[in-house]
């Protein structure tokens, strides 16, 4: 009996995972030329919007998705730097769109349905909650202390802004040429960018994202992942990406499916995979991961693994891969699929058939160590340094020869003029190309600035290879600061790229070469209280990093995708036409993307980290003892300073006395001596401590129903 | 309560005494300043870490495990057999081909530039790459910054899994006319480049700079390479580490003791008086006692050695307070104490004088904590006689570089291991100290000890001053005529002030202009800003104060009743004689209480812009500012008296002192100059006037 029900609980799971078949497990590995292995994964699932059954899409997800009106959703934690070297390897191949950098800490990018500013701040700080919860991370202190604002456009992985604006780039440039940036109205609908340098990912967070699986850790590509091996890669990060898809015409709804993607990219280092080489035996993913095949998780409607194909390589190389891939013995699983960056291998991990029929295919180590012998770029590791008008480089002249993509190089420094003043300068070096393309390039720049760096707004200064750019030069396209007191200030610029770059004078003049755009801005610091720092105070301001979206000729159709942060929509695959409220299966998103890819990019600057700007300020490390002992020193100080001063040497010496007046007379002419001091300092203090203005309005709010509300949260929209 | 009582009645009771000897106790608060400064080194703590997070001592260097060690001292042998001198470049270059298997990937970059002007040259970087292929591009035997420029070659060593927001830096001097210290400096720290490379625990990026000290000094090297560091020229060409800590400077020399025994000794003074978080200071001398077989380190508390007069003085002083008429100490006792005295007089000179005593000034001067560690071993020394060879090849010799080699990398790497544990500045301890010796300090609360005795007898001076010119002068006893003779006194105070401070500000920014320097939007703003201070300052102090003060004054709105006895006979001549009584010098208290009121306002108002964060140049203006007005001279006292005499000698000292220590400043911070020397002026001028 007992017997029986397993085989119909069996059956009952085949049969859903048959007819929905919304979720899907795909895994990108890429051998990197140093020995270590780019592992990207990603899980897809799709719900239609008023299902009343979610199959296996999250349902807290999807209630919180619903409640607050959330039209897109990317949120990252990453740990670590994934280094531009190894970001140029994996652009070189045909993996190239499958997963970009994220920055080290949270980023949170939202947007949502009601634009209103006062609806996104409230849904914002209950979205924040709610995720928190959701991944056991301190998503809920972003409204408090992240770098938050609301960017025009550029960040979501989705370019649809971007490429409008290219399509209309004299409408773009007339109507959003806006660098006064004092308005509020920055007329970005209701997203909202947040970036938490502090948050760092842990063990907690990957199982708590794990939960969301509907196979969780216990089958399917997920259970690989084991936090100790997580915990050590150099880099590592994880994201829940979302996103409402319209609904097709003549549904009731305007809302069609909502689709979510779970991301997570590892570097995993050479060591541990040396150990494994040894053992030859081992399969690939017992050698990358430690554990043998994970059991099919049977949720999942497909399961496959992407590796790198051999077509970069020589004919000798090639035919040697071929051979010895003969050799190890290709699973029938794995077919050779065509990208346009190349040749992939796909190999589905997870047959149909029961897992108890027959044992499950082995991928052999020898596959994923051929590629990356064959597809890998040439660059060798060695050669790190961008040849940005400094000459050619080996990535250069690999461009030169295979016209593969090389990713935008960002780097954002700080010129620290003095304590209180400094320059931001954002530098991106990006690859023109050989042949001069039809259409120029765009390239989108944003700079976050906290709100304790004041930015000049008039200041901002934009060069393209050294020359100036004015206001009105054909190169660029419309530029956007926004600055205000207290909140985070926004710098965004969108440039046309010349379609052939000038050649650098050592350089062969008709290969093209590098342009640059360096952007640069002032700032002074702003007057910080005690208790608006950062605990660690003493470390800095975390500066976010500069984002630089790079949108080539070829994407400037809006159903073209980003590949940097390798979450872009595939609606430009032809999948969704026609979808109307039914969700469709997700026929591998990954692989959709990767033949898709129009070669944009978004870049992190200086592989994701930010850089961190000292500000002046005093020691409180030891609060009690500072604090009691200078205060007490202070009053000592200035109270005999007052006394002396304030004072006659009769009335010290007593030998004067005030006259007639009385003992309650004197007291109450000192006390109104003293009134005066006190008010004054209260006075100072109020205007200081924005806590204490807050209480104060709190309090007189209490008292005054219809006084204004006291100064907002730093950090606000 | 009773007892309270008791002592508050005697204690109202003792400040008349005060107050009618208030000459004597000035004198004796000034014996006290005195004696305060010769016994700061009985208020001498120990050092210690104030930064737990530091962890010094938490970790076993691991040289000698990773192969570092070994290395190194191949390295060195293969450079020293080689015997061909080399230039910097081809040392480094060397040095890293020799360790290039352990050493891989490692690319330096070249930073040059001209000593005389301190910038980069037309021609100022170029990158060479080690490893595999160092040659690259380095500059070539026809490259016209070969020859009469200085060089810097950098490279950083990236975390594996660090953000790369911050890092740190170890900067090793090397001298290619001391072939011997060069070659075992570049082997040191191309190893321990591999070594970091190989760490487990390296969290920052750290940055490895070596300096060509052949032509310039270490000091204009590190200068020039922060300036190109901190610049926005060479975005991508130039390998950066994010915001820089710590900084430690290595020089490895030729002992200097005749034994050839080896030393270590740190420098801490950077310039403008400027000195590194004292913990910094401590944990690169408590982990080179820990960890390696050196002697105890020493400091070098000044640049110059002391006088020989004080040197004996010191002695004196010692043989003095053991000798048996005053037995005050033991003999060690008093030799120690004799010696730690000298040492502070030497740190706070140096200190006073502004001048640096190693390459770490140009890192202190950008906020990076920094400090100079010279470590002297015999192995670094020229071989006296016989083939180089020969001494690199003999037991002796290498047992020497095995000493030399394992001490220089065990300091720097724990040192360096230290500075990857923090994750904030150093910001526990104090960057304010005197060292005594150098296990012990005197902190800020103690050295203000004499300062602040000699504030106090300032501040019993004016009393005196005024107590003595309310006897002398019963006219202005009229509330009327002193309200008058008060304001115009704080009038030309206020304008003095503030004509003062703005001479300054456009002094010091005229010396901007006429030295080149074009200021852009913000260096205007700020000139504004200082303009309209003085302006907003003198304003206020006219118009807003004095009104203010003139109410809270108990004896200056007529209802003064301990002016009674006086007031009779001069309210008959009180508006007439108003004028005359101005001319002929009697305004002395109402110019005494205005300057005492100028004293609160600048307190008050400098107070207010140190909160808002103009501390630096706020603190430095307070500092000079506020005893020039707090001393402000009597200005006219009637003559005969003994106290304005008296009084006029005293303030002649600190004008003196101050004049001398501007003139000593000045070299270092030249911008203090113009701000600070109008008020000197105008003190000094009121002063001659007064006497």
């Amino acid at each position: 009996m007992q017997h029986c029900f397993c085989w119909l609980v069996l059956a009952a799971l085949l049969s859903s995972r048959t007819s929905s078949a919304a979720y899907t497990e795909e895994l990108a590995l890429h051998a990197l030329s140093d020995g270590s292995v780019l592992a990207h994964f990603e899980f897809s699932t799709a719900v239609p919007w008023q299902a009343a059954h979610m199959g296996t899409f999250p349902a807290v997800l999807l209630d919180v998705v619903r409640r607050h009106r959330v039209q897109q959703l990317e949120l990252s934690l990453t740990q670590g730097r994934w280094v531009w070297e190894q970001q140029r390897e994996v652009a070189a191949g045909p993996l190239h769109a499958a997963a970009g950098p994220q920055p080290p800490g949270l980023q949170l990018k939202v947007s949502f349905e009601d634009g209103a500013a006062q609806a996104t701040q409230a849904a914002h700080g209950a979205l924040t909650q709610a995720l928190g919860g959701l991944l056991c991370a301190d998503v809920a202190t972003v409204p408090r202390l992240a770098v938050m604002a609301a960017p025009t456009v550029g960040w979501f992985a989705q370019p649809q802004p971007v490429a409008t604006a290219a399509a209309q780039p004299a409408a773009g440039a007339a109507s959003h040429s806006d660098d006064s940036g004092s308005s509020s109205s920055s007329g970005t609908g209701g997203q909202v960018y947040a970036w938490l340098a502090q948050e760092s990912l842990c063990t907690e967070n990957v199982a708590a994202w794990r939960r969301l699986l509907p196979c969780r850790h216990h089958a399917g590509l997920a259970a690989l992942l084991h936090p100790v091996q997580l915990a050590a890669a150099p880099y590592h990060s994880l994201g829940l990406h979302l996103w409402v898809t319209p609904a097709a015409f003549g549904t009731s709804s305007s809302k069609g499916s909502v689709e979510l993607r779970q991301v997570l990219t590892v570097v995993l280092p050479r060591p541990a995979l040396q150990q494994q080489v040894e053992g030859q035996e081992a399969g690939l993913l017992a050698s990358l991961f430690g554990s043998g095949p994970p059991g099919t998780c049977l949720a999942a409607g497909s399961t496959t693994v992407y590796l790198a194909g051999t077509e970069g390589g020589s004919t000798a190389q090639s035919a040697e891969a071929n051979r010895t891939r003969s050799q190890a013995g290709i699973p029938g699983a794995c077919k050779r699929l065509a990208v346009p960056a190349g040749t992939l291998l796909a190999c589905d991990v997870a047959p149909l058939a029961p897992p108890s029929s027959k044992p499950r295919p082995q991928l052999p180590l020898s596959l994923l160590l051929l590629n990356s012998s064959g597809s890998g770029s040439g660059c060798s590791s060695g050669n790190n340094s961008c040849s940005c008008g400094a000459g050619s480089s080996v990535s250069e002249s690999l461009a030169r020869q295979r016209a593969v993509p090389v990713p935008p190089r960002v780097v954002q420094h700080v010129v620290q003029g003095g304590s209180t003043w400094g320059t931001l300068v954002v530098g991106t070096c990006v690859w023109a190309g050989a042949a001069p393309a039809a259409a120029p390039s765009l390239l989108h720049l944003m700079q976050l600035v906290p709100w304790q760096l004041l930015v000049d707004s008039s200041s901002v200064q934009l060069r393209l290879n050294g020359e100036v750019l004015q206001q009105h030069s054909p190169e660029l396209a419309w530029q956007r600061v926004d600055a205000r007191p207290d909140r985070t200030a926004v710098v965004e610029a969108l440039l046309r790229l010349p379609t052939a770059a000038p050649a650098p004078a050592a350089a062969d003049p008709d290969a093209g070469g590098w342009l640059e755009v360096q952007l640069a801005v002032s700032y002074r610091t702003a007057f910080v209280p005690v208790s608006d720092h950062a605990p660690d105070a003493s470390r800095g301001v975390e500066l976010p990093p500069a984002i630089a979206t790079l949108l080539p000729p070829a994407c400037a159709n809006p159903s073209s995708t980003t590949r940097g942060s390798g979450n872009s929509s595939s609606r430009g695959s032809g999948r969704n036409d026609g979808s109307g409220a039914e969700c469709t299966a997700l026929a591998a998103p990954l692989l959709l993307r990767l033949q898709s890819s129009c070669g944009a990019w978004q870049q992190y600057s200086s592989s994701g980290g930010g850089t961190l700007v000292l500000l002046p300020l005093p020691d409180f490390s030891m609060t009690f003892n500072v604090v009691c002992f200078t205060s007490a020193l202070l009053a000592v100080l200035l109270g005999g300073v007052a006394n002396l001063l304030l004072r006659s040497p009769e009335e010290f010496a007593d030998t004067h006395s005030t006259g007639g007046l009385s003992f309650w007379q004197k007291k109450k002419k000192r006390l109104l001596l003293f009134l005066p001091v006190l008010l004054v300092t209260l006075g100072l203090i109020v205007y200081l401590d924005k806590d204490m203005q807050r209480w104060v309005f709190s309090m007189l709010h209490v008292v005054l129903p219809h006084l204004r509300q006291g100064p907002e949260q730093h950090g606000e929209l | 309560m009773i007892r309270w009582l008791a002592l508050h009645r005697r204690i109202r009771g003792l400040i008349p005494a005060i107050v009618r000897n208030l000459q004597g106790c000035v004198w004796a608060v000034l014996v006290l300043a005195v004696a305060a400064i010769l016994l700061l080194p009985l208020s001498a703590n120990k050092c210690y870490l104030d930064e737990k997070a530091l962890l010094v001592g938490g970790a076993q260097p691991s040289v000698s495990q990773t192969g570092c060690l070994d290395v190194c001292l191949t390295v060195h042998r293969q450079l020293l057999a080689a015997g061909t001198p080399r230039d910097f470049v081809s040392l480094v270059q060397d040095a890293a081909h020799a360790a290039a298997p352990f050493t891989a990937k490692l690319a330096f970059h070249q930073h040059a530039f001209s000593a005389s002007l301190g910038g980069p040259l037309a021609r100022s970087s170029s990158s060479s790459r080690s490893g595999s292929s160092f040659g690259g591009n380095s500059s070539s035997s026809g490259d016209p910054l070969a020859a009469g420029a200085c060089r810097t070659l950098h490279t950083v060593v990236r975390s594996r899994r660090g953000e790369g927001s911050e890092g740190y830096l170890l900067l090793i001097p090397l001298n290619s006319s001391a072939p011997a210290a060069a070659t075992l400096a570049a082997a040191a720290g191309v190893a321990l480049a591999g070594h970091l490379q190989r760490s487990s625990w390296l969290a920052k990026d750290a940055v490895l700079l070596f300096a060509d000290t052949a032509s310039c000094t270490a000091e204009e090297s590190a200068e020039a390479w922060m300036l190109a560091y901190s610049g926005p020229q060479h975005l991508f060409g130039f390998p950066r580490a994010g915001l820089l800590q710590q900084a430690l400077v290595l020089e490895v020399a030729a002992a200097a003791a005749a034994d050839g025994a080896s030393s270590a000794e740190l420098s801490v003074h950077g310039r403008g008086g400027l000195l590194p978080n004292l913990d910094l200071y401590f944990l690169v001398k408590r982990t080179l006692e820990l960890h390696t077989s050196l002697p105890p380190v020493s400091l070098r508390a000044a640049t110059a050695p002391p006088p020989r007069a004080a040197t004996l003085a010191a002695a004196a002083l010692a043989s003095l307070a053991s000798s048996p008429p005053l037995r005050l100490a033991p003999a060690a006792a008093a030799q120690r104490y004799a010696s730690e005295l000298l040492t502070a007089a030497a740190f706070a000179g140096q200190l006073a004088a502004g001048e640096a005593t190693g390459a770490h000034a140009a890192f202190l001067s950008r906020q990076v904590d920094a400090a100079t560690l010279v470590l002297r071993f015999a192995a670094a020394a020229e071989p006296g006689g016989g083939s180089r060879q020969a001494a690199s090849s003999s037991v002796k010799a290498k047992q020497r570089a095995q000493l030399a080699a394992s001490s220089t990398l065990t300091a720097a790497e724990l040192v360096l291991r230290t500075f990857n544990n923090l994750q904030e500045r150093l910001h526990h301890s104090t960057s304010l100290y005197v060292l005594v010796s150098p296990a012990r300090f005197v902190g800020v609360a103690a050295y203000l000890a004499p300062p602040a005795c000699l504030l106090l007898a300032a501040a019993l001076q004016l009393i005196e001053a005024r107590r003595a010119t309310h006897a002398a002068a019963p006219g202005m006893a009229d509330p009327s005529l002193r309200a008058a003779t008060w304001k115009a006194a704080w009038l030309q105070v206020a304008a003095a002030h503030a004509l003062a401070s703005a001479a300054g500000a456009v002094t010091q920014w005229a010396g901007f202009w006429l030295a080149g320097t074009r200021p852009g939007k913000a260096a205007a703003a700020l000139l504004l800003q200082q303009l309209l201070w003085p302006a907003a300052a003198g304003v206020a102090a006219a118009v807003g104060l004095p009104a203010a003060m003139a109410a809270l004054q108990p004896d200056s709105g007529g209802d003064s009743g301990g002016d009674e006895q006086n007031s009779e006979g001069a309210q008959s001549s009180s508006k007439g004689s108003s004028k005359s009584s101005r001319q002929d010098g009697t305004g002395a208290i109402p110019v005494q209480r205005c300057t005492r009121v100028a004293g609160l306002a600048v307190v008050l108002l400098q107070g207010t812009r140190l909160l808002l964060n103009q501390w630096a140049r706020c603190l430095a203006l307070l500092l000079w500012v506020l005893p020039l007005y707090t001393l402000w001279p009597a200005g006219s006292c009637p003559a005969g008296t003994r106290g304005p005499r008296l009084r006029s000698g005293l303030l002649l000292l600190p004008l003196l002192a101050a004049g001398a220590l501007l003139w000593r400043v000045g070299g270092t911070a030249p911008w203090l100059v113009p701000l600070v020397l109008p008020h000197l002026l105008l003190f000094g001028s009121a002063l001659l006037s007064g006497a």
